[in-house]
C-alpha cells in the first residue's frame, strides 16, 4: 500500500510530464508563440509558427517523452529481471551495439540511400545484441552471466565504433558517428517520431504486464517458478520488450546514457523497492528527465547545440554518486 | 484416499551425475513427511523436483491422480508451495508485499487484493504471530523472522502440500520449534493437507514427522515410521555416526564419528 507520501511523489511526477513538456514546447532557437501556432494549425493557416511547431518542436517534444519512458521502463524492467541495481541498457551494451550499427552505416556512406536507414541499423543492432547476450547464456540466465556477457558486449562494439571513428573517410562522417555516440534529439521531425513509435509501444505492452512476474523474482527463480509464473515466457517477453524499447530509442536519438541506469535508481526508494510498481514510476521519471534534460540543452548560450546525452550523463554522474553515497549502507 | 503425490521411479541427472537415482515415493494427506540424510545425498534435489523446478528425466509424477504433465502452472501453484532454503528476498521490500506474493497463483494477471485474498493473508499473519513485523523492510529482519514470513506467504496461498527445505536451519531453538510447530498445526487442523520438509536435526524429524525418508547418494535407502528410519544402524551406516536416541522424549544425540 503507498503511504501518502509516495502518493504525493506519485503525483509530482505525474504532473512534472506535463509541466516540462509545456516548457520544452516553448524552447529553441526561434521565439515561437504556441498559441498562434496552435491556432494557425487548427486554421489551416500554414505560417512559418505554425509549421516549426508540428513539424520541429511538438516530435522533438514527444519523442523525449517517448525515449524517457522507454530507456527508464528498460532499465527497470532489466533490473527487476536479472535482481541487479546495475542492470541497464547502456550496461548490457544494447545501446552500444545500436549505436554500432548506425555508425556502420555512416560510415559507409548508406545512410544517404533513405532516412530510416539509420535507425533500422540501430534497431537492428540491439536486438542483435539481445539475442546474442541470451543465446550465449544458454540456460545459464543467472544474473552474474548475463551481465559479464553484456560487459563484453559492450567493450566490443565500444572498441569498434572507436575503430570506425578513427578510419571515418570525412569530416563530416566523424561528426555524424560522433553525434550518435553523444545522443541528441535535435533535428528530428515527425518521421522518425512514427518510425519509432510502434516498436516502443510494443515493447511498453510487453514489459507492462509483467509487474507482478517482477515482484515474484525478488523470491528468486524457484520461489517465482513455484508462484505459477512461467519464467522462460515471461523472461522472453520482457527481454524483447527491452529489446524493442532500447532499439527503437537508439534509433531515433544515438545513444542517451545514464537515463536508464538512474531514473529506476532514484525513483526505487519510493516504491519500497518493488520492482512492479517501479515500471510506472520509472517511466514518468524518464519522461520528465529526458523533457527537462533536452529543454536545459537548448536553453544553454552556446555556439552550437549541445547534446542532450552529455547533459544526462553530466547531471547524472554527480547526481548518482550522491544516491549511492546516501545509501550505500543500503545496497548489499 | 487418493495420496497428493504420487511419484515413480524417478531420475534426475545433471552431466551425466544422477543426483536422484530411481526415487518412488507417496505423500499421503494429513502428515509430515521428512526428508533426512547426510549431505549431498539429493534431498533438496528431491524437493525442487516435487515441487516441478527440476524436471526428472525419467519417472512419473501425479498430484491428485493427474501427472504433472496436465497441470497448468498456476493451478499447480495454488496447491503447491514450496519454500526455499533461507527464504531469499533480493529487494528490501516491505513484509507485507512478501506475503502479497503468496496470493499470487489466485490472483488474475494484475488486479487487485480482493477480499478473499485479504482474508487469506490476514489468517496467515495471525497464523504466525508477526503483526508486529508488518511496515518493516524484510532485509531488517533477523533470519527467524525472515522465515516466520516466508511461512506466512506461504500459508496465505491456502497450499494442499508444503515443501519446505530446510527451514529450521541457521534459527535458534526458540524459532525451530516454532516453524516446526507451525508446518505440524498445518497438516493437523486440516486434514487434507501436508509437508515434506528437508531436515539435518534429527531430534527435530522424530519429533515433528509423522514419517521419514532416509536418502543416501540419490536413493531412498530407508523410509517408515521414525523409530525404524533412524535406527542405530541406518545412523551408523548412512550418517557414519554413534547417536544416543530417546524416542519417547524425541531426542537423538550424536555422539561421535565412526
Amino acid at each position: 500500500m503507498p503511504t501518502s507520501k509516495q502518493r504525493f511523489y506519485f503525483y509530482l511526477l505525474l504532473l512534472s510530464v506535463p509541466l516540462f513538456f509545456i516548457w520544452h514546447l516553448y524552447s529553441g532557437p526561434t521565439d515561437l508563440s504556441i498559441i498562434t501556432a496552435l491556432k494557425d494549425l487548427l486554421n489551416g493557416n500554414s505560417s512559418t509558427d505554425a509549421l516549426i511547431f508540428s513539424e520541429i518542436r511538438l516530435p522533438r517534444a514527444l519523442l523525449a517523452i517517448c525515449i524517457g519512458i522507454s530507456l527508464a521502463l528498460s532499465g527497470a524492467a532489466l533490473q527487476g529481471l536479472l535482481i541487479n541495481p546495475l542492470a541497464s541498457p547502456d550496461l548490457l551494451g544494447v545501446s552500444q551495439s545500436g549505436v554500432f550499427a548506425a555508425v556502420l552505416v555512416l560510415y559507409y556512406g548508406l545512410a544517404s540511400l533513405s532516412w530510416f536507414i539509420v535507425p533500422l541499423a540501430a534497431m537492428s543492432g540491439a536486438l542483435i545484441a539481445v539475442a546474442i547476450i541470451f543465446s550465449l547464456a544458454g540456460k545459464y540466465q543467472g544474473a552474474l552471466t548475463i551481465i559479464l556477457i553484456g560487459i563484453a558486449i559492450n567493450a566490443l562494439t565500444s572498441a569498434m565504433t572507436s575503430l570506425a571513428l578513427n578510419f571515418a573517410p570525412n569530416p563530416f562522417a566523424l561528426q555524424e558517428i560522433y553525434f550518435w555516440m553523444l545522443g541528441s534529439l535535435s533535428n528530428r521531425s515527425s518521421n522518425e517520431l512514427f518510425f519509432a513509435l510502434p516498436f516502443m509501444m510494443l515493447g511498453w505492452a510487453l514489459i507492462f504486464p509483467r509487474k507482478r512476474f517482477l515482484d515474484a523474482m525478488s523470491l528468486g527463480e524457484d520461489t517465482a517458478l513455484s508462484l505459477g509464473f512461467n519464467l522462460k515466457k515471461q523472461k522472453l517477453l520482457l527481454i524483447f520488450g527491452v529489446a524493442l524499447c532500447t532499439g527503437a530509442s537508439v534509433a531515433v536519438s544515438g545513444n542517451i546514457s545514464f537515463i536508464g541506469l538512474m531514473v529506476p535508481h532514484l525513483l526505487r526508494p519510493l516504491v519500497n523497492n518493488e520492482p512492479g510498481r517501479l515500471l510506472t514510476y520509472s517511466a514518468l521519471g524518464g519522461a520528465s528527465l529526458l523533457l527537462l534534460a533536452d529543454t536545459l540543452v537548448q536553453n544553454i548560450p552556446g555556439p552550437q547545440e549541445l547534446q542532450v546525452g552529455v547533459i544526462t550523463a553530466a547531471l547524472g554522474g554527480p547526481f548518482f554518486l550522491l544516491l549511492i553515497f546516501k545509501n550505500r549502507h543500503l545496497l548489499r | 484416499m487418493t495420496p497428493i503425490i504420487k511419484a515413480n521411479n524417478l531420475c534426475w541427472e545433471i552431466n551425466q551425475t544422477k543426483i536422484i537415482n530411481d526415487i518412488s515415493l507417496t505423500i499421503e494427506s494429513g502428515q509430515v513427511l521428512g526428508i533426512i540424510g547426510p549431505n549431498g545425498a539429493g534431498k533438496s534435489s528431491l524437493l525442487k523436483i516435487l515441487a516441478r523446478i527440476n524436471k526428472p528425466q525419467t519417472g512419473k509424477l501425479n498430484l491428485f491422480d493427474k501427472p504433472y504433465t496436465e497441470i497448468d502452472l498456476r493451478s499447480f501453484a495454488k496447491k503447491i508451495a514450496y519454500l526455499e532454503q533461507n527464504a531469499p528476498v533480493n529487494w528490501p521490500i516491505l513484509v507485507e508485499k512478501v506475503i502479497e506474493l503468496g496470493r499470487s497463483p489466485h490472483q488474475k494477471s494484475y488486479a487487485k487484493l480482493n477480499p478473499e485474498d485479504n482474508v487469506a493473508i490476514k489468517k496467515a499473519i495471525e497464523a504466525t504471530g508477526i503483526k508486529h513485523l508488518l511496515g518493516r523492510v524484510i532485509s531488517s529482519l533477523s533470519q527467524g523472522e525472515k522465515m516466520l514470513v516466508a511461512l506466512s506467504r506461504i500459508f496465505s496461498l491456502e497450499p494442499k502440500l508444503i515443501l519446505a527445505d530446510e527451514p529450521t536451519a541457521a534459527l535458534d531453538p526458540y524459532h525451530q520449534l516454532l516453524i516446526m510447530e507451525l508446518l505440524q498445526n498445518h497438516t493437523k487442523t486440516n486434514q487434507d493437507q501436508a509437508a515434506v520438509v528437508v531436515l539435518h536435526d534429527l531430534s527435530l524429524a522424530t519429533r515433528f514427522c509423522d514419517k521419514l525418508l532416509l536418502m543416501h547418494k540419490g536413493k531412498i535407502v530407508s523410509s517408515g515410521t521414525t523409530e525404524s528410519v533412524l535406527s542405530d544402524e541406518n545412523l551408523r551406516e548412512y550418517y557414519k555416526i554413534n547417536c544416543y536416541s530417546d524416542f519417547k522424549q524425541g531426542l537423538i544425540q550424536p555422539l561421535n564419528r565412526i
